[in-house]
């Protein structure tokens, strides 16, 4: 009799490629000033503690929420519309830069619509897989975007100038607050739909992968922005739509490899592509849910 | 029936990846325009832009490329970039553009709308290098020496002279777009000419708030690298000699006690680096402060962004009033050879 498959390292996969999702696109953003590195680092800290304070509600309010008691069910009810809520927006949000930067970047002479009924092809078509199909290709894509962001990292490194994240006096608390404060929404607040997806689809929470995962995917965007940074400078950085796709395009690898923008394109398309088909299997199985409170949305 | 219509659905794709291409003479002449450099002069109404095309044949195997130049004239750079495009029978393809060349009759207004352009300019690589130069059409003109087109040539040029001489040039578009968006008033460009030989860097062409300022030639260009602390390795001449410098550390420094004053702290390693040579080198680099500030009236090396940034004290004291400081600033440089006994010259 064989064991059933434990799925621990995809589902770290899947919380690092979900982290990745749409921030790899814009980061840093737009409104960042010169403290760039310290907002995001606080944001950082704050995506781990959201996560740990995030596994224990999961476990309690999300699975088997229908065997509680009234006043547990009806908390249920409340988190698993916020959650649903929050993934729908978190959907909308990805597919929306990545259609944006498809049609200004990749396929600036093709109609937008044609770019986004493809893209929601493909999206529905994997959230309607079963979960193990995402999980699997999380597996894949972090393999592949962990050595895209360390080749580009590294290629870029001759060119680096350390003066473009250079302090010479600490922030103020008024500047730094300025400058979590997007990361937070941006990067720390999707860490709490982790245990979300955990407890809807396996029933229980995988607080070890899931940290694990959540790890590596900030590490993997502290790459991109150290890159960005480090390139262009924090004024220009943040002046740029779409950051680290601007690196990797002053990329050059001897005369035959002058432009290798492609594989960042295949690295933004399949971190949107994740996060998206998660966010709405979150949203529809957490409104499955609360519909009858009896539907095992996990076998 | 699934599958028979997934099947079908993939195969009707596939075919949108091949174009539908019409056979017969048309495909036999399938010219493309690739831009190897693109430059920008200025009477201070108008904008003139030259771009050196290179005439690709894809049909034609035995076909070499050919670089061309073609300029126009127009109220913006779109409209005489427009202007050169209805000329030909296919788009211009910017994506491989190398260089940017910018005149010396630059004016500021023109010089931010270039850079803008060139921002917004997906097409445009942010990491084409820009460049200098008296005329920029005639730069790009003549027979390329090494590649297929003088835009390609210019960029191995570069990045030669840099290795050799260890000055950072920092010219790439981002670099110097990097510079403009902190808000750092001097930047400087690699200075090219013509002549017979062919084309060749002649030193520094320096700018402040977007409008040159001052011209360096190659000996003043590494001293002024090493005051304003953009070199890393190589050789720079002074006197009738020449020095390996193998590496570099540079602070800066000011005092406004008794007397205001601009310190530059050098400590360097290489061969023949010795007190006398560190000596020598303190007067050069206080020669070209005091022959640049005579000839500019100005802070050409960038001093106030530097120590602005690095002290407090000096961005409340004297960042309203920096022409006054730096009028009345007396420069020194102390320059110790690393390992060696410190120069108290």
């Amino acid at each position: 009799m064989t064991a059933e498959p434990t799925y621990n390292k995809h589902s770290a996969s899947l919380a690092a490629i979900f982290i990745l999702g749409d921030s790899v696109i814009v980061l840093p953003y737009a409104s960042s000033g010169k403290y760039a590195l310290f907002g995001f680092a606080l944001a950082a800290a704050a995506a781990f503690i959201l996560y740990f304070a995030a596994v224990p509600i999961a476990r309690r309010f999300f699975i088997n929420p229908q065997n509680g008691n009234i006043f547990c069910k009806t908390v249920s009810a409340v988190l698993l519309y916020a959650g649903a809520a929050y993934a729908l927006a978190g959907a909308g949000q990805t597919f929306i830069r990545f259609i944006n930067y498809v049609d200004k970047i990749v396929m600036p002479n093709s109609g937008r619509f044609f770019i986004a009924l493809i893209f929601v092809l493909i999206t529905a078509a994997l959230a309607t897989r079963r979960h193990e199909v995402i999980l699997k290709l999380s597996l894949i894509f972090l393999v592949f975007g962990t050595v895209t962001v360390l080749l580009f990292f590294l290629l870029s490194a001759k060119d680096f100038n350390i003066e473009n994240i250079s302090f010479y006096a600490f922030p103020s608390f008024k500047e730094l607050f300025k400058e979590t404060l997007p990361y937070f929404f941006g990067v720390s607040l999707p860490a709490l739909l982790i245990p979300v997806f955990e407890a809807i689809f396996f029933g229980r929470t995988r607080k070890a992968a899931g940290f694990a995962g959540l790890g590596i995917g900030l590490s993997l965007i502290t790459l991109c922005l150290l890159d960005c940074l480090l390139l262009f400078g924090q004024e220009l950085a943040a002046r740029l739509s779409y950051p680290l796709a601007a690196a990797v395009s002053t990329v050059t690898v001897g005369p035959l490899f002058t432009r290798m923008d492609g594989v960042i394109y295949c690295l933004f398309f399949a971190t949107a592509l994740i996060k998206t088909a998660v966010c709405i299997k979150i949203s529809y199985f957490s409104l499955e849910i609360i519909k009858s409170l009896k539907i095992k949305a996990y076998k | 029936m699934k599958k028979y219509f997934i099947c079908l659905a993939a195969l009707f794709l596939c075919f949108t990846l091949c174009g539908c291409s019409v056979l017969g003479e048309k495909t036999k002449d399938d010219r493309n325009f690739m831009v190897s450099a693109i430059g920008f002069e200025t009477d201070g109404a108008l904008i003139s832009v030259s771009v050196e095309a290179i005439i690709i044949n894809s049909e034609i195997a035995e076909s070499e490329p050919v670089p061309e130049v073609l300029t126009a004239t127009g109220a913006t750079i779109s409209e005489a970039l427009d202007s050169i495009g209805s000329s030909l029978a296919k788009p211009m393809i910017l994506n491989h553009c190398g260089v940017i060349v910018i005149g010396e009759r630059m004016t500021k207004y023109w010089f931010d709308k270039i850079c803008d352009y060139c921002f917004y300019e997906n097409r445009i690589t942010l990491s084409a290098y820009m460049i200098s130069a008296e005329n920029p059409a005639e730069l790009l003109s003549g027979k390329p020496e090494s590649s297929v087109a003088v835009g390609y040539d210019i960029m191995g040029i570069i990045e030669q002279q840099s290795t050799r001489t260890g000055i950072s040039y920092n010219s790439r578009y981002f670099e110097v777009e990097g510079l403009r968006e902190k808000g750092k008033k001097v930047f400087s460009l690699p200075h090219f000419i013509r002549n017979e030989v062919g084309i060749s860097v002649d030193g520094l062409a320096v700018f402040k708030e977007n409008a040159l300022v001052t011209q360096l030639d190659n000996s003043d260009a590494g001293l002024y690298a090493l005051i304003t602390g953009r070199f890393n390795k190589g050789t720079v001449r002074f006197g009738a000699n020449e020095y390996h410098i193998n590496s570099r550390k540079v602070d800066y420094g000011y005092s406004d006690v008794s007397g205001n004053k601009i310190l530059l702290k050098l400590q360097l390693s290489g061969d023949s680096i010795d007190g006398d040579v560190c000596q020598k080198l303190e007067n050069e680099l206080e020669s070209l402060e005091y022959k640049l500030k005579l000839e500019c009236g100005t802070d050409v090396f960038g001093f106030s962004d530097i120590l602005t940034d690095r002290f407090g004290e000096f961005r409340e004291n004297h960042a309203e009033n920096y022409a006054e400081f730096y009028r009345t600033a007396a420069f020194c440089a102390e320059c110790s050879a690393s390992g060696g006994a410190k120069n108290d010259g």
